[in-house]
């Protein structure tokens, strides 16, 4: 088991956000477009800044980020529900 | 002024009673010298990183379970990093304080052109179809300067938690707890892009296994 393996990783983000969420308390309402557009802003881009893969997974990369910003610009909810960000919809 | 900006983040951060933790904490600054650009701090030694930390763990259930305390105590920290930045005004120490992050235009300038910069050019270079890109690049990198919900750590907030950074700025020291080590990049900002940047990477996995092991490794 290595720590950039996704088990391991998905284990420090699951109990990373559980645990701030809790938290935060009353503090915690998301606005949930910004944050989804932000993100598909920082993969669109990340996925061209760094060796990602091929050049077929980064323009994939490319486009699902791209979506993702899409998305959360215009509040897009059912393309959201679809993403990792469905659970942040209240 | 960075290193102003770090001096004051660990001398404020340092001092706070809503924010005193034996597990999650940043260095003691002695000494700083603003003429002469020299900052003395703790010496924590030379511990591993967080990376280095977990990576030496034995492969097994239980290193699931310390990864997730790491995990709970970092995430607890920075919510309360957050949540006490929404209530320094009342805790006695008042708008200076918040004046200081709120006019760290460097980290802020930083945040903007990392997160929205680059959009235009590579929606051209992808040959992706984006009306109103221009409109949205604004309103992003105006809210990154303008909103100043409260104490965001510049590492934590758009670099967020990517394995590659993260062991550049967190170091568990054994038995001591984790030291935050970059606090120039304090700044005030929105705080849900965090929790944003956090799923990102589990986006990224749907995207692609393959393409998540190679950027990872």
């Amino acid at each position: 088991m290595h720590f950039r393996s996704k088990s391991n990783g998905k284990a420090l983000i699951d109990s990373f956000i559980g645990s701030y969420q809790l938290t935060r308390g009353r503090y915690s309402t998301i606005d949930i477009g910004p944050v989804v557009r932000d993100a598909g802003a920082h993969i669109a881009v990340w996925a061209t800044a760094v060796p990602w893969g091929d050049e077929e997974s980064t323009k994939s990369a490319v486009s699902a980020g791209f979506e993702l910003l899409k998305a959360g610009a215009s509040a897009d909810r059912d393309v959201i529900a679809q993403s990792a960000f469905a659970e942040l919809i209240t | 002024m960075h290193q102003d900006v770090e001096c004051y983040a660990l001398n404020t951060i340092g001092s706070s009673s809503s924010l005193a933790s034996q597990s999650v904490r940043v260095p003691a600054v002695y000494a700083f010298d603003p003429t002469n650009h020299v900052l003395i701090m703790e010496d924590i030694g030379t511990p591993p990183s967080l990376k280095d930390f977990i990576s030496s763990l034995p492969g097994s259930a239980g290193s699931e379970k310390v990864i997730s305390q790491v995990g709970e105590l970092l995430g607890s920290y920075l919510a309360r990093l957050h949540n006490w930045g929404l209530d320094v005004p009342s805790d006695g120490i008042g708008e200076d304080v918040l004046a200081v992050f709120r006019n760290n235009m460097v980290a802020k300038n930083v945040c903007a052109e990392r997160t929205a910069g680059r959009l235009l050019a590579t929606a051209k270079q992808f040959g992706i179809e984006w009306n109103k890109g221009e409109e949205i690049v604004q309103v992003m990198q105006r809210e990154i300067k303008e909103n100043d919900e409260t104490f965001n750590m510049g590492d934590f907030w758009y670099v967020g938690l990517e394995w590659l950074e993260v062991s550049t700025i967190l170091t568990p020291h054994t038995g001591q707890g984790i030291y935050l080590l970059n606090s120039k990049g304090i700044l005030l900002g929105p705080s849900m892009f965090l929790i944003g940047n956090l799923r990102k990477w589990g986006q990224a996995l749907q995207i692609s296994d393959n393409s998540w092991e190679r950027h990872i490794s």
